[in-house]
């Protein structure tokens, strides 16, 4: 791990692994804090420093707000060096938690 | 005087009933009003880079939230999100690599013989289209960043164009 990544606290693998569970679809902002139960002053901040990290990338949906009839959603999406760096992570943790579903 | 206190308790449970309604239609009117400001005072607070992006995202958060009461948590939280969101470092910028170029002109040397380029050390993502990912006065900066992207990236020295992603 450099010292550039971000730190992985127990919020931060929660979020990587609600994203990894659906690696292709990607989860909004709201879908990613219902998943891991997270609150908003908690979720975006790693959401951010996570995507500063590339571990993860963000695109919006698509269509006009105005047609939508509501602001788009901003899709959350795991990169190969997320989902590298995230199961690195998890080996280290298995001893303590157990092999993981995805791993 | 039994009976007198049944009519006072009466009246005051009526009274508190009508009060408690008004309380809650007055709440209900003010929520959205109390959201958004909410949502506007956590946008101040976000680094400017930030602020166009995440108010568009914080707003359809909260559309997609259910239950006055949920909208206004959430908007509480923005507000403590956006005292913990620090600006991008330099050099970091969360826009698609096909579209980066994070330069900075501070630490790099003039290039003499070429007028309008600086030397330094530049990511340069080597498989697929050839792309100057950004540039460092210093490898081990450039080092760090390239580790951060994964394959496919290397650190070259050389000569950038300002204002362009030239890199020879």
């Amino acid at each position: 791990m450099t010292d550039r990544d971000p730190r992985l606290s127990a919020q931060t693998l929660k979020v990587l692994g609600a994203l990894m569970s659906v690696p292709q679809d990607g989860l909004s902002g709201a879908q990613i804090g219902r998943e891991t139960k997270l609150a908003s002053g908690t979720l975006y901040p790693i959401l951010l420093r996570l995507e500063q990290a590339r571990w993860l990338e963000s695109r919006w949906e698509e269509g006009d707000p105005s047609v939508l009839g509501r602001p788009r959603r901003r899709f959350y999406y795991v990169t190969a060096l997320g989902v590298k760096k995230a199961k690195a992570a998890y080996q280290d943790l298995e001893p303590a938690f157990g092999r993981l579903a995805w791993s | 005087m039994e009976l007198i206190g049944t009519i006072v308790l009466a009246i005051l449970a009526i009274l508190g009933a009508a009060l408690s309604k008004q309380l809650t239609d007055e709440f209900k009117s003010w929520t959205p009003w109390i959201t958004n400001r909410l949502i506007l005072r956590s946008i101040s607070k976000l680094p400017e880079e930030y602020r166009e992006r995440l108010e568009e995202e914080w707003r359809g958060d909260v559309e997609e939230t259910p239950g006055e009461i949920g909208k206004l948590y959430k908007a509480a939280g923005f507000l403590i999100a956006s005292r913990k969101i620090v600006p991008t470092r330099e050099g970091e910028k969360i826009l698609p690599p096909e579209q980066e170029t994070s330069f900075s002109s501070s630490g790099f040397l003039p290039d003499r013989s070429n007028p309008g380029c600086i030397k330094g050390w530049g990511v340069v993502r080597l498989q697929e289209s050839w792309h100057l990912v950004g540039l460092f006065p210093s490898k081990a900066d450039a080092d760090r960043k390239m580790q951060s992207l994964g394959e496919g990236y290397g650190v070259r020295y050389g000569s950038h164009r300002m204002g362009t992603d030239d890199f020879i």
